[in-house]
């Protein structure tokens, strides 16, 4: 544990002096995970940005005079506010002091060209494990007991050592419980006030922050691989041999891309957030590119923000949210009482995976560039290719089993000929 | 074994699948102690073949309980193709079957070939066809049946039959032209097959598709006579008689409609 490379942060200008780094459980995951806490403007998770593997990068951190600078090489983030911190362990994690105890005064190369930037959180994120107990999960809301903060907020100390430290600071605390109010139902029991997890508000709370999250845009390569290839629909054969070469570099590219935008902590996180959002985009086949797309009328455009909104709320589902909580909260954003009715969406999918369907099985099966392509829903695609296959060949099997008279028989014209049936009374016994 | 039926001649089993299978594609083969039964419609259910191989037919005949052996009638033919004509065949299959068991001996060496055909499970619906007093029934030599099938199809893809007292008439007419044929009553004392006897209780005029005519004619092999025995709106029957009360009917509905 002697020597652990230093690690670049970028850290809020307008911090408190009292910020600290320290080690939560993950809201998702339950893993230790780092997050800056600074009692005055809130908490921060550190989000991850990294080159990929494939590209070779490192930092050079030097001092130029005075102002410590880092300069990037490769990666050209020039962050002039950025300063080095080196966090030895997890006992010096909440003493943030700026790395004079070890110098780094020739310049340091760190081989492992990743940048962590502190970007905000919401406490409910944090506060919510607390609620997915999980003796909780999967009891219908009612049997669910009202709880006081102090005990529920005792639950969450115990998996995160450095969580009564951020309790003692009495606004935040405060801020904490009103973040729990905003999604529970709450009862006054005396000057207490219990709480008790409401799905329907943790929803509608969800919901807010998705269109928080596409009021300014999806991340472009969620916004290409989500909502832009998931609502295209097939076009001519001719064009399908190309799209699928470039599309096989497409997600080439998509993967660094996808690493960059889960949080520091979420290494082994990545695979689980892309398959979850992947399943949200539901049955998009994802290898055929539309040349010029039509998102003219009104419905479409309505279309592309239903799924938007699946997207940001999957991803959020996936990345913050317990796995015990989701579980319950996927089938609720599915049924009736959903804030948001994506019957229109789910129509739309079914339809164009029909079609990607038809024009898949048209293709030959012996496209083996297609297996190249990342996308699960793929899988799905070819087994019903299979399937189908499997009916024309059972159709092609019978056509041989019947012979030349009856092929012949089916050319006659039967107009005006009634039925068998049409004469004769259908019997449930047999015949003598 | 739950069935076992003995046939002395392979001859009947080939001559009846041989005229049902350019009809129908797969069947049910529905066994009981009385024999062997068949009944199935072809695609466009216009048609319908109905078979009844009486125990008597069989020497000996053994069936414990109603069967229903579902084949494939392309398979059987390709199976029984293998017989010749004079072995004796034997049908066997036991109780819930995957396969039908035919066994060909040869009358004249001791050639025995044995062979199992998968079984298929068939959901057939089974119409009950009642006794019916027909207006019209004709008794003629099946080849002559057949070569007035054959000759008027040259023509056209229909063809009229009227009788009335004076005899029936099979007429048609088509792009190239018409053409009709008229068989009167007659007997035959030396050659008795030759008959061609009218039953008649009021005229009857009526139109077929020549197609499945000549189609049921493929059993001429099987019968030297056949009955034809029509009622106006109902379908025509085309029965084959065997021996031992066996037969091979073909029902067709007739062509009711603006054209003819």
């Amino acid at each position: 544990m002697a020597t652990q490379p230093p690690k670049l942060l970028i850290l809020p200008e307008s911090r408190s002096r009292q910020a600290r780094i320290c080690t939560l459980a993950h809201p998702r995951t339950s893993n230790p995970s780092r997050y800056l806490f600074d009692p005055e403007k809130g908490i921060y998770e550190f989000t991850k940005v990294a080159a990929p593997k494939s590209a070779s990068r490192s930092w050079l951190i030097g001092r130029a005079g005075l102002s410590r600078q880092t300069i990037g090489i490769g990666n050209t983030k020039e962050a002039s506010s950025t300063e080095t911190f080196h966090v030895a362990n997890e006992e010096t994690a909440l003493d943030i002091e700026p790395a004079t105890d070890r110098p780094i005064s020739d310049g340091y190369v760190l081989k492992n060209a990743e940048l962590l930037i502190a970007t905000p959180i919401d406490y409910l994120f944090l506060v919510l494990p607390c609620f997915a107990s999980p003796s909780a999960a999967g009891s219908p809301s009612k049997k669910r007991l009202f709880l006081s903060a102090d005990d529920l907020l005792e639950k969450l100390s115990e998996k995160s050592k450095h969580f009564n430290h951020i309790l003692s600071h009495a606004n935040t605390r405060q801020a904490m419980e009103e973040r729990m109010q905003a999604v529970c139902d709450t009862v006054d029991a005396g000057d207490e006030k219990m709480y008790r997890l409401s799905e329907e508000k943790l929803l509608s709370e969800l919901v807010l922050k998705a269109e928080n999250m596409i009021a300014r845009g999806l991340p472009s390569t969620i916004e290409e691989k989500f909502i832009r290839k998931a609502l295209e629909t097939p076009v001519l054969v001719l064009t399908r041999e190309e799209s699928t070469v470039s599309e096989a570099n497409a997600s080439q590219n998509d993967t660094p891309m996808s690493e960059s935008i889960t949080s520091e902590s979420a290494d082994s996180q990545i695979s689980t957030t892309t398959s979850d959002s992947k399943a949200s985009a539901t049955s998009a086949a994802t290898d055929m590119t539309i040349p010029n797309e039509p998102i003219s009328t009104a419905n479409t455009t309505s279309l592309y923000h239903l799924l938007r909104l699946r997207t940001a709320i999957s991803y959020i589902l996936s990345s913050y949210i317990p796995p015990s909580l989701s579980t319950t909260l996927e089938p609720l954003l599915s049924s009736a009482q959903s804030p948001i009715d994506f019957a229109p969406l789910n129509k739309h999918l079914a339809d164009i995976a029909k079609l990607r369907a038809e024009a898949l099985a048209s293709r030959s099966l012996g496209d083996f560039s297609r297996k190249r392509s990342m996308y699960e829903e793929d899988d799905a695609v070819e087994t019903r290719a299979e399937k189908k296959r499997k009916e024309e060949e059972e159709v092609k099997r019978k056509k041989a089993g019947e012979s030349r008279g009856i092929r012949d028989l089916k050319k006659v014209d039967t107009k005006g000929m009634k039925k068998m049936s049409d004469f004769f009374g259908k019997t449930a016994a047999k015949k003598k | 074994m739950l069935l076992e039926a003995r046939l002395e001649q392979a001859n009947l089993l080939k001559k009846v699948v041989d005229a049902i299978k350019d009809l129908v594609q797969d069947c049910n083969f529905d066994c009981n102690d009385s024999g062997v039964a068949l009944q199935a419609m072809d695609n466009s259910h216009v048609a319908l073949v109905s078979m009844m191989l009486k125990a008597e037919s069989f020497s000996p005949f053994r069936c414990d309980r109603n069967i229903a052996l579902g084949i494939n009638l392309s398979s059987l033919m390709k199976v029984l193709r293998c017989a010749q004509n004079e072995d004796i065949l034997t049908l066997k299959a036991e109780d819930a079957p995957d396969v039908v068991n035919l066994v060909f001996e040869s009358s004249e060496s001791d050639r025995l070939s044995e062979y199992d055909i998968k079984l298929m499970d068939i959901d057939q619906e089974h119409l009950g066809i009642p006794e019916t007093e027909y207006s019209a029934t004709i008794t003629m030599p099946s080849a002559e049946f057949q070569r007035i099938c054959r000759d008027l199809m040259a023509l056209s893809e229909s063809v009229a039959i009227e009788a009335t007292k004076e005899g029936v008439k099979f007429s048609c007419s088509g792009d190239i032209g018409n053409g009709a044929v008229t068989l009167r009553s007659h007997t035959n004392v030396d050659k008795p097959e030759l008959n061609v006897e009218i039953a008649l209780s009021e005229p009857v005029a009526l139109t077929f598709s020549l197609k499945y005519l000549v189609n049921f004619c493929k059993a001429s092999g099987l019968s030297s006579t056949v009955k034809l025995c029509l009622s106006n709106e109902v379908p025509l029957l085309v029965e084959y008689t065997l021996a031992s009360n066996s037969y091979l009917r073909f029902y067709l509905a007739p062509k009711i409609g603006d054209e003819e």
